[in-house]
């Protein structure tokens, strides 16, 4: 069934952090450098198709900043069930 | 990360208040999210909460279903009760490929998480509790008109009746209705 889609940050319109002493959310300001490109835990382009394909089409590489979420599962897990 | 900006959180329910909305929403549900305006659904931003797995949700610049995340095998509670067998349910199967929203805006109760103390298993249910283990909540908001209304989706992803049942007593019981579920 049609339901394993991931929804990319291009489709992002907040991310928020609860701050529990005002008991309000607080938006956080947007200073981190994602991956244009990310391949799944099976291999699969998760992200970023159009960075490759223009690669591909055009036979220029440029600089891009890839991240494959085996290497993810590599780190130590997080403790939250 | 910094903090940009403050919002309001609505005041979270009290105990009284979510028996009384449960209550409602089994005998008089919520209107379905379909029958309204299109305008209004493109309008909504609809949040996924997540905890400590927001770095790897940042770096990446992607959020997946459970299924499709890297820590799913070695953290998934079932996975870690019932053995790998638990893989070929039906139900489990359906359950992980669920990537779910809710439209409340201020928590949403059926998205809590244990903790484990002592080799027991506590449920964390209340935002501010949340503290208390040192977990912080964040959430990422998209806009509604990208997914599908719970309702629907429970069938979609193949998610026996009796399952999707239980789940949705469960959520009602801790204040939650599942017509405020989205998913992908």
């Amino acid at each position: 069934m049609g339901t394993l889609k991931p929804v990319p940050d291009t489709k992002w319109k907040a991310v928020e952090i609860y701050d529990p002493e005002t008991k309000t959310w607080q938006e956080l300001e947007r200073n981190w450098e994602s991956a244009q490109v990310v391949f799944g835990m099976d291999g699969r382009v998760l992200k970023g198709k159009e960075h490759i394909q223009r690669i591909l089409r055009t036979g220029v590489g440029e600089d891009l900043r890839v991240a494959h979420l085996r290497k993810f599962a590599e780190r130590e897990a997080p403790d939250a069930r | 990360m910094s903090h940009k900006s403050k919002k309001a959180a609505p005041e979270a329910p009290s105990e009284e208040s979510v028996t009384t909305k449960s209550a409602e929403s089994q005998e008089q549900p919520t209107t379905p999210p379909e029958g309204r305006s299109s305008m209004r659904k493109n309008k909504q931003v609809v949040w996924h909460y997540t905890y400590n797995h927001i770095v790897d949700i940042l770096q990446s610049g992607v959020l997946l279903p459970p299924m499709m995340t890297p820590h799913f095998n070695e953290r998934n509670s079932s996975i870690l009760e019932l053995g790998e067998s638990i893989k070929k349910d039906k139900g489990f199967q359906a359950d992980s490929k669920l990537l779910l929203f809710s439209q409340r805006a201020d928590w949403e109760p059926a998205s809590y998480r244990a903790a484990r103390l002592g080799g027991r298993i506590i449920p964390v249910h209340r935002l501010d509790d949340y503290e208390l283990y040192g977990w912080r909540v964040y959430r990422v908001g998209v806009s509604r008109d990208l997914l599908h209304p719970w309702m629907r989706l429970k069938r979609l992803c193949g998610m026996p009746p009796a399952m999707a049942r239980a789940l949705e007593q469960v959520a009602r019981d801790l204040g939650s209705n599942p017509y405020d579920w989205w998913a992908r």
